[in-house]
């Protein structure tokens, strides 16, 4: 399959690191730094004794820290983009194009791994590891189907009875007729 | 005096209780359960999900109808065995099997990146072997002193110890030290959330029972590790395992289907200074209570750089074997350094010899300073056991080799699946909490995006296992000494450590973020790093 791909237009195409896109993280960092800050004035009287710096020293310190270190980084990355002649302000006139094949796999990757995530609490590790697994696989490429088929149900059934019955960890057994299955084969062996 | 035991002439007496240690090791049902001891081992440190912890909480119960030197040697070979093993899927899939194997995967799974994952693994067995064969050698005949020497310790020591490890940590992004910084301090932060060890008020829980219970480290290392590198391996079309991806049968297998039982002699030459070094300072972080094989590793990088030529310095964090050997010598002899206080003074130096001293106490025996004297035959089985199982480590070095190079016939796309799976149970089974998954997930997104801009994602989790170590130290310091923050410097052991960590952390700043620092570098011809 061609890499250039067909895809899902209106997504931006991803930008290779850029000292804006840079910025912006440090910045992120800046306004968590602040808004925990804030949050810390709550328990700031706690402590087990007159001499005890109180609960807020440890956290406080090592928001501080993030602020200074995050401000330095500022000046760093402004520093840089000046030799560079490139501009901090982020670019809104990047390009509409289409998403490649990589770029689809990984979103249907990240999409495949919420919705196995959601399912635990419905469906259970036993019924939805193996649909995973051949979702997964064939997503990212893989197209062996007898094989990939072989691999998903051994793997997830070798998994599940691995941890429940040798190591005594239960994995989300699900709900409604899908926990009457797990707990079936729980008892299997 | 217990200081005067090797100068005493008690050494002969050492090794008579030592042999017969052997002797009780090498009985039929004893090595079966040393076999059993080293695959289980082997197994949880391999398999992400599994740790040396949890198996041996699972075996205490086994030990029950067992003889005490029997059933307590096996649970040691279990914890020295998963110690070891976490280094393998580190290196293989960038998934520490234990948070000791955190600093492993910083250059391991960047060798095997390189088509050097024979080198890599081999390395990584002679280390761990060299690091615990040291450390109980140390532990045998230096138990009663490194004895005096923690119980003298106190908490600032303890705080000091752990903020000079974070300022080592700074290091690790050479060249994107703020960067480092901030992330150090980010993880640092997340480590807060919960209950407040002092006071128990809830902080920073937003009325939430999962982070009233806090954020526990291994969901994190396996998003910050394992998840992201999936996602990267499928943006980028890359494969996990270097040299020739899913095909196999390179110039790595070849070499090692072939040759000695033995890594080569040539690395003792090579990391001579490395294996020296630390394996002794392993086995003192060992010693301290709380510190354990994580912090022993993290200490074995950061000194393995200062130890080794300017040249091979620079390329740490790319795949340099240097970087696989100065984690594995640390942590496996802190492995061993954690047995001199639970076994003289009863007090657990982690979390696996915590669950060793309930086994011990389970049989009836309390571990504390005279205990070598009124148990010495199972003292000495549990010596000679973790000699044998570190000598075993190396002699399984070329069978190890080659079972997990056979990961190389496993299809890209089925590997990466595998890893998506293991990372949930991974997550899942610590704490049985449906929510550690989400917390994998997200920080697996976040690092991905983080170290595609350079910013380093270790200090973050080192930050998260350190952090919680370091706060009560340090506010249990200031109590004590009434609030006065000279307690710190009073005290000649945290004085010099202290010093040592704003040194270590403020000069390589300068150095970074100043004209004074271009100077410098120009002057020294030193390149700008890349930021």
């Amino acid at each position: 399959m061609s890499d250039e791909g067909s895809g899902i237009e209106t997504l931006r195409e991803q930008a290779p690191p850029s000292v804006s896109r840079d910025i912006g993280i440090t910045v992120l960092f800046l306004l968590f730094a602040v808004a925990f800050l804030v949050l810390s004035e709550q328990f700031a009287g706690n402590r087990i004794s007159q001499y005890d710096p109180g609960a807020t020293i440890w956290p406080r310190a090592a928001l501080i820290v993030i602020l200074v270190a995050g401000l330095l980084n500022l000046f760093l990355l402004y520093r840089r983009a000046q030799k560079r002649g490139e501009s901090v302000v982020p670019s809104l006139s990047s390009e509409v194009t289409t998403l490649s094949e990589k770029q689809r796999k990984y979103l249907l990757a990240i999409a495949l791994s919420v919705a196995f995530f959601l399912s635990q609490d419905y469906v259970g590790f036993f019924v939805s590891a193996p649909i995973f697994l051949f979702a997964f696989s064939y997503a990212i490429g893989y197209r062996d189907m007898v094989k990939l088929t072989v691999f998903s149900l051994v793997t997830g059934l070798v998994v599940f009875f691995l941890f429940r019955n040798v190591v005594n960890i239960a994995l989300p057994y699900g709900s409604g007729p899908f926990r009457e299955i797990s707990i079936w084969a729980a008892n299997l062996f | 005096m217990v200081v005067d035991t090797v100068a005493s002439g008690a050494v002969p007496l050492i090794i008579q209780d030592l042999i017969a240690g052997f002797g009780n090791v090498l009985t039929p049902f004893n090595m079966f359960l040393f076999a059993i001891g080293i695959t289980l081992g082997m197994m949880s440190g391999a398999i992400p999900g599994l740790n040396g912890t949890m198996t041996v909480v699972l075996m205490v119960p086994i030990t029950y109808a067992m003889a005490p030197d029997s059933g307590i040697m096996m649970l040691a070979v279990i914890y020295a065995a998963a110690v070891y093993a976490g280094s393998i899927s580190a290196i293989l899939f960038k998934v520490p099997g234990a948070p000791e194997a955190i600093m492993t995967t910083l250059d391991g799974y960047p060798m095997n990146q390189n088509g050097q994952l024979r080198e890599a693994i081999s390395t990584a067995v002679f280390a761990s072997a060299f690091g615990g064969i040291v450390g109980t050698l140390i532990l045998i005949f230096f138990s009663p002193l490194l004895a005096e020497f923690a119980i003298q310790l106190s908490d600032p020591e303890f705080f000091a110890v752990i903020l000079l490890g974070l300022a080592l940590v700074s290091t690790i992004g050479a060249g994107n030290i703020t960067k480092a910084t901030m992330t150090m301090c980010f993880g640092l932060f997340l480590g807060v959330f919960g209950f407040d060890p002092l006071t128990g008020v809830p902080r920073f829980t937003f009325e939430s029972n999962y982070l009233a219970s806090g954020i526990d480290f291994i969901p994190v290392i396996l998003g910050v590790f394992a998840f992201s590198e999936v996602l990267k391996q499928i943006q980028s079309g890359g494969s996990l395992i270097g040299g020739g991806g899913g095909g196999g049968g390179g110039s790595d297998f070849s070499q090692a289907t072939s040759g000695s039982m033995f890594p080569p002699l040539s690395y003792f030459k090579r990391f001579g200074r490395i294996l020296g070094v630390n394996s002794v300072m392993g086995t003192i972080i060992g010693v301290l209570p709380g510190a354990g094989a994580t912090t022993g590793a993290l200490f074995g990088y950061t000194f393995g750089q200062r130890l080794v030529p300017k040249s091979v310095r620079e390329k740490f964090g790319s795949g340099v074997p240097e970087g696989v050997a100065a984690p594995e010598t640390a942590n496996n002899a802190a492995a061993s350094g954690a047995f001199v206080p639970l076994l003289t003074l009863g007090i657990p130096g982690s979390a696996t010899t915590a669950v060793i001293l309930a086994a011990f106490i389970l049989h009836g025996i309390r571990p504390g300073p005279s205990l070598i004297d009124q148990q010495g035959p199972l003292v000495y089985t549990i010596f000679a056991a973790l000699l044998l199982a570190n000598v075993a480590i190396l002699l399984l070095n070329k069978p190890v080799v080659r079972l997990f190079l056979q990961v190389r016939h496993i299809p890209r796309e089925l590997l990466l699946s595998l890893i998506v799976i293991f990372t949930v149970v991974g997550a899942f089974a610590t704490r049985n909490i449906m929510a550690d998954l989400w917390t994998m997930f997200i920080f697996g997104v976040a690092a991905y995006y983080l170290e595609k801009y350079n910013y380093s994602v270790a200090p973050m989790v080192i930050g998260l296992v350190l952090g919680p170590l370091a706060e009560p130290s340090l506010r249990r310091s200031l109590t004590k000494a009434g609030g006065d923050w000279m307690v710190f410097f009073q005290r000649p052991v945290s004085a010099v450590m202290i010093t040592l960590a704003v040194l270590t952390f403020f000069i390589p700043l300068i150095m970074d973020s100043t004209q004074f620092g271009d100077r410098i570098r120009e002057q020294f011809g030193l390149t700008e790093l890349e930021q």
